[in-house]
This record gives structure tokens, sequence and C-alpha cells, in this order.
């Protein structure tokens, strides 16, 4: 019983990040109506950018290094929306796709180039302090990883649900012409709407840095994972992709416990072709 | 017009090795040689059929692990082994290849790229079978006498002829299937599928009949990389190989044999030649896509077409 609740703390955790993550897939979704698949190399940036604040200020401004990541993974966001996506606006939908893994692969070319190859372990001070609540122990860094992916997310239900400009994101990805008629100025909304969804990634990586392995590459499978949410969840649905990540992370958790761990990637990817054989629609429409 | 193209790039290649003496180009001619092949054969999912597969490079792991563990591990010799893997490539490709492709859109691609990632974790784990971390000792083709001549393939020129032949019957391969009726059938499911189903075209059966093929062509070339190579990894299944294989096609110009060659030749020599270190290579695939997929969209051959209706009868 102990070993089963363990999991499921495991699971919850693991599932907030997919969450955020699937959630800020979801949101750009609803702007570029394909999949961004560069978001895996922010992912992998805001690792990078917690790795060095440590190292140039010290570990204890390890949750301060939260800030200049939001800023530059949205300036990223608005970046990539400017120069790669905007001219796309009209293509077909393979081109944007393609041009989303051209800029993948320039972002993680441009992290092995400057971080390096290899992987590398982070350590923030909150790593070596653990909790016990009830049979259940975790580490002080992933308590802090749920609780601030859940402050995120929720934070950002809030804005697209309860805020105008939720509304007028909301609005866009219904319909971009309508809501232009309707005075929603759509070049700032999407600017917008990018620099939250490229943050969100940003920071996402960021907390899981002290709890995996970082390199230019990390950003691969988390994103591969986030596409299995949003899939699970609908593309373009907010709370599908916040329940989704759940799904995903207690699955998978469960999975590796109860069948085998050298496997857990390979169940979470056919639970997804599973997903995408079997529900095409996913859970929540959109 | 075009067939005298055809012969002169024909010719071109069969006389290269006579030209070029050096073993390091020979490598290289070969191995773009197979690159060929693949980026062929992903153009007739891709170019023709409109499918974007991020996952073909899984089909040249799987031929290529079928033909070096057939050879290794259960001694056959290499053409029984590359016919073999060949084989299992295709059923392979029918097993995963029938619930696949009724996914539609960005989630069939991303459902390949999954469908490569679960090939490598699977080559990387079964370590009993493939040899985890990679596959070694995979041998050469054995050396023939006929007639008085003494074929060995050990020599890099002869293994070029070798991939040549199969470069020669890839490409003939797709042209004649392009140009026949079910090469029609690949074209409308790109142009319009919906449409094309309510002509009565049956979408399933042809998408399927271009990713079992496409996909055989790249078990084969797996298997003459493997006994090329005689080591392989379970990298060459994954993500990274599939999307140069996409960018090749993409760069080169989708749809037409000379971007199904140029692809591949360019991008893998122009980094050779601007002395590109390893480290920069991604960057440097990633940068030109953009650059393609904004401005020309398609491709090398596609926008040399475009210029004027007298080149584009040179254009094959």
């Amino acid at each position: 019983m102990a070993e089963f609740l363990q999991y499921t703390v495991n699971g919850l955790i693991a599932g907030s990040t997919y969450g955020l993550l699937a959630l800020s897939m979801t949101l750009l979704y609803g702007i570029l109506t394909i999949p961004d698949f560069s978001l895996g190399a922010i992912y992998a940036l805001g690792a990078f950018i917690s790795f060095y604040i440590i190292q140039w200020l010290g570990p204890e401004y390890y949750l301060f290094s939260l800030f200049p990541i939001i800023i530059l993974a949205g300036l990223l966001g608005i970046f990539s929306e400017r120069i790669v996506f905007g001219p796309l606006e009209k293509a077909p939908h393979a081109a944007g796709f393609i041009a989303a893994l051209g800029l993948y692969s320039i972002l993680e070319g441009g992290w092995n180039v400057w971080f390096g190859s290899e992987w590398r372990n982070i350590n923030s001070p909150y790593n070596d302090m653990t909790i016990a609540l009830g049979p259940v122990s975790l580490t002080f860094q992933r308590l802090i990883l749920f609780i601030v992916c859940l402050l995120f997310a929720l934070g950002t239900f809030l804005l697209i649900f309860r805020t105008l400009t939720g509304k007028k994101i909301r609005a866009f990805s219904e319909n971009r012409e309508v809501a232009q008629l309707m005075g929603v100025n759509t070049r700032r909304i999407s600017a917008l709407t990018f620099f939250i969804g490229y943050a969100l990634t940003g920071i996402g990586g960021a907390l899981v840095a002290p709890t995996a392995l970082v390199g230019a590459s990390m950003g691969l499978t988390p994103i591969i994972k986030s596409f299995i949410v949003v899939a699970l969840g609908g593309l373009g649905s907010v709370t599908g992709a916040i329940v989704g990540g759940f799904i995903l992370g207690l699955g998978e958790n469960f999975g590796a416990a109860y069948i085998s761990s050298m496997y857990k990637d390979l169940f979470s990817f056919g639970l997804f072709l599973g997903v995408l054989i079997l529900m095409p629609q996913g859970l929540y429409r959109r | 017009m075009r067939i005298l193209i055809y012969l002169f790039l024909g010719l071109l290649a069969l006389l290269m090795p006579l030209v070029i003496r050096s073993n390091y180009w020979l490598y290289m001619l070969t191995l773009v040689g197979i690159y060929i092949i693949l980026v062929a054969s992903l153009d007739l999912i891709y170019g023709y059929t409109g499918l974007v597969s991020l996952g073909h490079a899984a089909f040249f792991g799987i031929g290529a692990y079928a033909c070096g563990i057939l050879q290794t591990k259960l001694g056959f010799p290499f053409l029984p082994a590359l016919l073999l893997g060949g084989l299992f490539t295709c059923l392979a490709a029918a097993v995963l290849g029938w619930p696949m492709l009724r996914i539609k859109g960005p989630y069939f691609a991303l459902g390949t790229l999954a469908l490569g990632l679960m090939v490598t974790i699977v080559i990387h784990n079964w370590d009993s079978l493939t040899g985890g971390v990679s596959l070694s000792g995979i041998p050469l083709p054995p050396v023939i006498q006929f007639l008085g001549w003494t074929i060995d393939f050990s020599s890099k020129r002869t293994y070029y002829y070798l991939v040549l032949l199969f470069v020669f019957l890839a490409l003939f391969f797709i042209r004649q299937i392009t140009h026949s009726r079910p090469g029609r059938a690949f074209q409308s499911i790109r142009e319009n599928a919906d449409l094309a189903e309510a002509l009565g075209v049956d979408i399933l059966r042809y998408k399927l009949i271009a990713y079992v093929l496409a996909s055989t062509m790249a078990g084969v070339a797996g298997g003459l990389y493997a006994s090329y190579m005689g080591s392989i990894e379970p990298a060459i299944a994954g993500g990274h190989m599939s999307f140069h294989l996409l960018v090749m096609i993409v760069i080169g110009g989708a749809r037409t044999i000379t971007g199904e060659i140029v692809g591949p030749l360019l991008l893998w020599f122009l980094p050779e030649f601007l002395e590109a270190a390893q480290v920069y290579r991604p960057l440097f695939f990633g940068f030109i896509l953009l650059v393609v997929i904004i401005f020309m969209p398609m491709g090398i051959a596609g926008k040399l077409r475009s210029l004027h209706p007298r080149i584009a009868q040179w254009i094959p």
C-alpha cells in the first residue's frame, strides 16, 4: 500500500510537468494550428539558464532563475512567432510543422555548441532535503516542482478563462478572422500567447532540471510526451492538457512500477499510439 | 528529353570511380548512394502521397539489424540476409502501418516519430538479440569468382558499384511507380484526400501500399549499410536520422528524381566542403531547412523547374 501511494505521488509530480508542457503546446496550437516542436529546445534552455544562474550566483538563487527564464524564453517565443511562423501563416500545414522541426534543430544544435554535448547534473539546494508525508517520501525539489507547476497551470487557466485577454486568445484560436473583425489585435495576441507558451516551457525545464540529467536534447522525449498529453486531452483544450498530464504521469509511473521500468518510455509511446488510433479526438472536444 | 539526362547521370555515376581514386571519397559516395535510396523512398511517402513521416529511419534500422542479425547470429550469407531483411521490414511496415495510417494530420507525423523512438528503445534494450549498444562483426559480402573475374567486396570501388546498382533499381522503381495508376492514386491522396476518396480511391489501401513499398526500400538500404559499416547502433533508426532524411528531400525538392539525388549529395558534401565541425551540423541543417521552407518550399529542383518551362523539361 505504501508503494502504491509512492507511485501515485510520483505520478502526480511527473504529471504536473507534463501538464505544464502540454499547456504550452495547446496554447500555441490554438494560434498556429500546428504543434510547435521547437518547445523541446526551450525546455532545455530553461534548464541551462538555471544551471548558469546557479553557477554564477550560487545555489540559493535557483528559484530566482525562473525570472530570467520567463523573460528570455518569452522573448524567444516572440522572435519565433515573428520570424519563423508568421511568414508561414498562409502556407500548408506541413510547411509550418517542418519549420518547427527546423527551429528545434537550430536551437538544439545551438545548445550543443554552447553547452557541450555531455549530459550533466544540476544540483539545487532543495535536492538534498527530503520530506515524508506519511508513508511517502519525496525530495523538497520535487515538491516545489509540483507546487510551482500547479501554480502556473492555475494561473494560466485563470488567465485564459477569467480575463479579457484570455477571452481574446480563445477567440483567436476559435476563429481568427472573426476575432479580427471583433477588434482583437491578432498580432499582439499571437505574440503574447507565444510569450506565455515559451515561458511556461522554459520554467518546466528549469524545475525538472535538478531531478534529471541535463543536456541539449533533454527536451526531445518530454516534448513527445506533451504531444501525447495533448492527444489525450484534445488539441486546443486547456483543461484537457492539465488533466491529460496527470493521466500520463500516473499511467507512466504505474506502468514502470508494475510492468518494467526499462521500457517506461516505450509504454508512454505505446499509450500514445493507442490513443491516436482509438480515440482521434481525445478526451475533451475543443 | 529526360532519357538523355538519365543516361548522362547514369554514365557519370558509373565512371565516377575511374576518376576518383581516393578510398575516402568512394566511401563518401557509397554512403550518399545509400542515402539516395532512403530519400527516394521517403519521397514516395512524403512527396507523392503527402504523408509527413518522421519515422522513416525506423525501417532503415529494422532492415539493417535484420540483415546484421541474420548474418552474425544465424550465419546467413549476404544476399539471403539482405533479401530476408527486406522482407522482414516489409512485414513490419505492413503491421505497423495498418493502424498508424488511419491517423490524420499532425498526429500521424508525431505517431511516426514515436514509432521510430520505440524502435530504438527496443533495439537498445533487447541486447540478447541486437547487441544493445551496438551490433558489430557484420561481414561484407563474400568474394565471388565468376568466369575468371574476381569480385572482392572489401574494395571500396566494388561496394560502390553494388550500392549504385541498388540506386539505379530504386530510382527506376520510383519513376515507374509514380507514373502508373497507383502513383496517380498516391498523388491524388496528397492533393486532396477527401476528394480522392469521394472519387473512389481507397485511401487507406494506397497509403499502405506506398508506406510498405517505401519502408521495404529503406530496409534494403539498411542491409546494404549494415554490411558496409560492419557495425551498427540503435541511433540509425532514430529521430535525428529520420529528420536528416526529411531535410534532404525538402531541400532537394519533393516529387523529383533530381531532388532525391541532389538532396543527399548537397547535404552530405556541403558540410564537408565548409569544413564544419560535426557539432555545427544540426545548426546548419536546421537553418537551411528553415530558409528553404519559407522561401523555396518546392526545394532546389522545384525552384529550378519553376524558372522556365524549357528548363523544367530537363529536370526529371
